[in-house]
């Protein structure tokens, strides 16, 4: 079996173009919730508060070089922006922000914004998260972004294929201004990306709570990494054995090893066997020789020896796979994951494997740095409830009409907002070719097989260019009952008469809601709700 | 030399100057406060200094905005009133600065341009400063009386005359200072003592009668803290209250040996043994000395750099530089070898420095140095009657008036180096959230004191005992390796995250020795004490400059740094416990006037002491007459 890189995943956030099969881990961003106050909790609460809430956010990439990121990283949060030279603005992704500036209360902290340009919105830019981040901490992650650059530049020449995937990451998170992750993430195949992750503030969906800030407490900020490195069998046999194993005697543990080729970060496992378990501590070694301790968590020599057993079953049972038919093996994913959240951050060893083909990692998160909040970020898009969105059904008298068994539809259509902000191919008028179906006939996907129409549409000269077309009566008596109505408006006039179809471009309705027919005369709207994308039909 | 610029800066258009005396800053008649932050006499100003521009300001109460910056060149650092004048000392100044925030012929109606003197002070570096007005029972001038902790001396000024007409020598570093009635009271900050001084008798120094020599005998002093082998470090601050002075200061455990099992345990300074700090605040005067429940988080205070007595209560306010909040305690005088309730308690901000309180005395302003903000807390009722027991949780201020400054010292990374290192509020840095860098090296100087530092030898496990002067933080010079006594330290960085890790007990997680680095390689040492003309100390002075040369200290003590950065076997086996070093990295001479006791252990109480000793290390002595001992005595008491 071989023991080798196949991937960049890492468990708590995901590369771009690699596995998203990451749910099994914790994630360090999630980190549980203490029972009870800071640093005095013996149990650990299984699920927080609940309270319903929502947030939106986004992940975003632009390549980067050193040059380019210390440039960007120094006015972010680093030494510029310290001496009040902020980044004014970086378009990460086409209309997309991120800048930094001056924060209002605290003199050694500046405000990240992550902004979006909409497309034909109002307002039309967005403010998707505006947090707090210290320079102290900024200039740390930059000194580790820097130092790793240096020695991936250095491998790169030296030895190519020596080259291992890693993240650095900043993170800050804050009840009130959202999250703002700024990375940078290499990968041999992919070069160096920086990484913009922003997310709006977790909002509630209380009663009178929408659009307000559901959560509580001070802004913290931490540094994460995630360093992949090849290891073979028996080496992790060793080391595993080492670290987390009874061999871990004093003499012979990790005393700051380079996590080869990661040689900037150093690992230092300290045995505390009288207490069963070791401290397991990251040093970053900057570009110029300074030693940041990052991480120091505690791990339990029983869990360790059941992350070695567990990592050894799958990796038999990959090796039988493998021997029995190449290429057959299941991939399986080993993550070892222990923290002192508060204290001394997180931890997480990561074993995968793949394709036969396995790899290590180790996925490290500094301890929370509280910092000083930012105003709250709203969502700022205009939505207009219709005045009259929940006046009760007009009755039959109301339509001027009456209550019978059986009737006919009088149709209205118009166009959805959507179609009237597409592109279109055609002004909205034409024919309209369409179907009327039982409700009970149709899902989502369309009618059910097997099940007919109980009435067509054919209505020429239909225009929807200003509003609502003219009412058209379907020459149909259809019992009382419940229905769907389905077509399209064939606005470049092509469709085929005798077996009509929409081609791309033409608005076509959906199967969302349906039709009560209850009285002799029934009018309803349907609408064309969006265009025919290609390749639909 | 104190340059002084008179460049007012009035900002704030709609701030209209109703009030007939609201740049009287003044004390009270019968007593005089020094502190980085003061109250006009009618309330409606607030008077601080600003350090890192160079300012003094003045501060509407209501609103906390500067309404008038006046330019006052060399780190203006306390303030006193007195009249219409206001006293400032410097940090990097040589004189005292004496300021008419209305001018010459101004008035609170119309003011005019801020007229800013200054009067040459017999020292490098001042801090506090009280008045001493023009009376019937005492002198019959305006008189100022300033500390002088790198010279270790109080300066006598004359305010009329504008000049220095006498000194009082006080070993141990002169710190805090209060005037109450007919007494001043002086704190010593290297062996926690409390000074008095009769202002009758400065009438006699003013006169002539009485000279600097016989002016100690205006001094009588007693010990404010005896608590078994524990000592006082760093008395920091006086007010005057209705049971008399009390001061704030630090006390220090540094005599018992460490057991292997508490060495090994990661016993240090920054732990708490037996529940109790070795490095602790407490209070002088009519208090339990120590400050109630150290352990728990709300109360816990650490580096007490200033307080302020209440005139209506036993409630003394103490400010926390390292903890970035204030303590509210109760001193009622019931338990003196106790301790002194803390009944309230806020959060302030970073670099808390000085305190005044409003007339109701449940108002309070502080002056927040680091974070240039000014908070007013507000004690809420019902707060004189928390016991011990009773939980508090600490609060906000009830308003802060934030400035942006341009800081002229020192660049951002080393300003965030300063937070860093002044800071017991990291967990990272300090556990316990008592100890932190400048509990050590206040100011980032040092604290007079010979530390006991215990560690094991990773490599012969044996357990490594010895005692080590502590050192000022603003010597170390990136430029000049290795560091430290021992020579141990390659690199700043690794001094700091070593004694971070070592003494502290932090384990560095996200601290940047970087920033540290900066602040310490930026921050300015005392400025050197001013010569004479013409009197017999500048040829004194002038001759053992020449001697320094001519005998060849300057070999070691060389180059811009002060030092070869070489190990020199020059002082004969140590008479200090686990003082013994064979050799050591010279240190430079910067300040070293200021820096008893001497030697790596401690080992002479002054620079005489210390001349005599050194040697070739094996018993022989540098070879000096009387005459030229004193000549040499008298240079580097310059420097």
């Amino acid at each position: 079996m071989r023991w080798k890189r196949w991937c960049a995943v890492g468990v708590v956030l995901l590369v771009a173009g690699c596995s998203s099969d990451a749910g099994t881990t914790a994630s360090s961003g999630d980190q549980p919730s203490k029972a009870a106050s800071k640093g005095d909790a013996e149990v650990v609460a299984l699920r927080g508060p609940t309270s319903p809430t929502e947030h939106v956010g986004l992940t975003t990439q632009i390549p980067t070089d050193r040059a380019s990121f210390d440039a960007v990283a120094s006015q972010l949060f680093g030494a510029e922006a310290a001496k009040g030279a902020y980044l004014d603005d970086l378009e990460v992704g086409t209309g997309l922000h991120l800048s930094s500036a001056k924060h209002p209360t605290a003199d050694d902290e500046v405000a990240l914004t992550v902004q979006l340009d909409t497309t034909g919105a109002k307002p039309p830019t967005r403010t998707v998260a505006s947090v707090p981040a210290s320079t102290a901490t900024g200039k740390t992650f930059i000194d580790a972004v820097d130092a790793a650059l240096a020695q991936t530049a250095k491998v790169s020449k030296e030895d190519p294929e020596g080259l291992a995937p890693w993240r650095i990451e900043y993170r800050s998170r804050s009840a009130q201004g959202g999250q703002v992750t700024v990375g940078v993430v290499f990968d041999p195949e992919d070069g160096t990306n920086l990484e913009v992750q922003a997310q709006g503030p977790t909002t509630s969906l209380l009663p009178d709570r929408i659009n307000k800030a559901a959560a509580e407490g001070k802004p913290y900020e931490t540094v994460y990494g995630l360093v992949w490195f090849d290891v073979e069998r028996d080496q992790f046999d060793f080391f595993a054995n080492r670290a987390y194993g009874i061999s871990a005697g004093k003499s012979q543990n990790f005393k700051d090893f380079e996590l080869v080729p990661h040689n900037w970060l150093r690992l230092t496992v300290t045995p505390e066997l009288d207490e069963d378990r070791v401290s397991v501590g990251f040093d970053v070694i900057t570009v110029d020789g300074r030693r940041i301790p990052v991480a120091k968590a505690p791990a339990s020599l029983i869990a360790g020896e059941e992350f070695m057993q567990t990592v050894f079953r799958m990796a038999e049972n990959t090796a039988a796979q493998e021997k029995a038919k190449p290429g057959s093996s299941t991939p399986w994913e080993v993550p070892f994951y222990y923290d002192d959240p508060d204290g001394g951050g997180v931890v997480e060893v990561i074993a995968q494997g793949k394709d036969g083909i396995s790899q290590i990692a180790y996925s490290i998160e500094s301890p929370a740095k509280e910092l000083e909040d930012l105003p709250f970020v709203p969502y700022t898009g205009k939505v207009a409830v219709p005045d009259d969105w929940d006046k009760p059904a007009p009755t039959c008298a109301d339509v001027g009409s009456k209550v019978a068994t059986q009737g006919q539809f009088e149709i209205t259509y118009q166009p959805s907002t959507t179609v009237k902000g597409s592109e279109l191919k055609a002004p909205l008028q034409g024919t309209v070719y369409g179907s009327v179906y039982k409700a009970s006939d149709v899902k989502i996907t369309g009618p059910l097989p097997g099940t007919t129409a109980v009435a067509s549409i054919k209505d020429e000269g239909v225009d929807v260019r200003n509003g609502p077309s003219k009412p058209f009566a379907l020459d149909a008596d259809l019992p009382a009952g419940n229905y769907q109505v389905l077509g399209f408006l064939d606005i470049d006039g092509n469709a085929d008469p005798a077996d009509p179809s929409p081609d791309e471009g033409d608005p076509v309705m959906i199967p969302i809601g349906g039709f009560e027919l209850g009285c002799a005369v029934q009018p309803i709207t349907a609408e064309f709700a969006i265009v025919l994308p290609p390749g639909v039909n | 030399m104190l340059a002084v610029t008179a460049a007012a800066v009035i900002a704030g258009a709609a701030y209209q100057r109703s009030h007939d005396e609201s740049t009287r800053a003044s004390a009270a008649a019968d007593s005089s406060r020094s502190s980085t932050i003061a109250r006009s006499a009618d309330g409606r100003s607030l008077w601080l200094t600003s350090p890192d521009d160079d300012q003094l300001l003045e501060v509407d109460p209501s609103s906390l905005e500067v309404v008038q910056a006046v330019g006052i060149e060399g780190q203006p650092r306390e303030l006193t009133a007195i009249g219409d004048r206001i006293l400032v000392t410097g940090a990097q100044s040589t004189s005292l600065a004496v300021v008419d925030p209305e001018g010459p012929g101004g008035d609170a109606q119309e003011p005019g341009t801020p007229d800013v003197g200054s009067i040459p002070l017999p020292c490098g570096g001042s801090r506090g400063v009280v008045s001493v007005p023009a009376s019937a029972s005492g002198p019959k001038q305006d008189l100022a009386i300033v500390t002088c902790p790198t010279d270790d001396l109080l300066a006598v000024v004359d305010l009329e005359a504008g000049r220095t007409i006498g000194t009082i020598p006080m070993p141990e570093r002169p710190t805090g200072i209060v005037r109450d009635g007919s007494t001043v009271t002086v704190s010593t900050a290297g062996d926690g003592h409390l000074h008095t001084i009769p202002t009758s008798g400065l009438e006699e120094l003013a006169d002539g009668k009485l000279s600097v020599a016989d002016a100690r005998v205006l001094l009588t002093d007693r010990k404010v803290w005896v608590d078994g082998k524990r000592t006082a470090s760093t008395l920091a601050a006086l007010d005057v209250g209705p049971s008399g002075p009390v001061g704030t200061y630090q006390v220090v455990d540094n005599e018992r040996k460490l057991s292997r099992a508490e060495i090994e345990s990661g016993s240090t300074y920054g732990s708490p043994k037996d529940g109790r700090a070795r490095l602790e605040p407490a209070i002088a005067g009519a208090c339990g000395a120590r400050f109630s429940s150290l352990t728990d988080e709300p109360r816990r205070l650490s580096g007490p750099v200033a307080l302020a007595a209440s005139p209506t209560s036993d409630l003394v306010w103490v400010v926390g530089e390292f903890s970035h909040s204030v303590s509210v305690v109760r001193c009622d005088g019931t338990d003196p070898g106790g301790e002194s309730v803390t009944v309230a308690a806020f959060d302030v901000g970073e670099g808390a420095r000085g305190i005044v309180l409003a007339d109701d005395g449940r108002t309070a302003y502080v002056d927040v140095g680091f974070d240039h903000q000014i908070a007013e807390l507000r004690l809420p009722g019902g707060a004189e009657d928390v016991d011990t027991d009773e939980a508090i949780e600490r609060m906000a201020p009830a308003k802060v008036g934030r400035r942006t400054v341009d800081d002229r010292y020192l660049s951002p990374l080393a300003q965030q180096g300063r937070r860093m290192f002044n800071d017991a509020t990291n967990t990272h840095l300090t556990p316990f959230g008592v100890v932190t860098c400048g509990s050590c090296h206040p100011s980032a100087g040092e604290d007079g004191r010979s530390w006991r530092i215990e560690t094991v030898d990773q490599t012969t496990k044996g357990i490594e005992r010895k005692v080590r002067r502590t050192p000022p933080a603003w010597q170390v010079d990136p430029k000049v390796k290795p560091l430290h006594w021992d020579g141990e330290f390659t690199s700043s960085d690794d001094l700091t995250l070593t004694t971070i890790q070592r003494l502290l007990g932090g384990d560095g997680l996200l601290v940047d020795t970087a920033a540290i680095s900066a602040y310490v390689a930026e921050v300015r040492a005392p400025p050197e004490r001013p010569v004479r003309n013409g009197d017999r100390v500048t040829r004194a002075v002038r001759h053992g400059k020449e001697l320094v040369t001519s005998l060849g200290c300057t070999r070691c003590h060389s180059g811009e740094a002060g030092t070869d950065g070489k190990a020199h076997d020059v002082l004969a086996p140590s008479k200090v416990p686990d003082g013994d070093l064979a050799a050591v990295i010279t240190p430079p001479l910067r300040a070293v006037r200021g820096r008893a006791p001497y030697g790596h252990d401690g080992r002479a109480p002054d620079l005489a002491a210390l001349l005599m000793a050194h040697g070739d290390g094996k018993g022989g002595t540098i070879a000096l007459t009387p005459e030229e001992l004193v000549a040499v005595v008298s240079y580097l008491e310059t420097r």
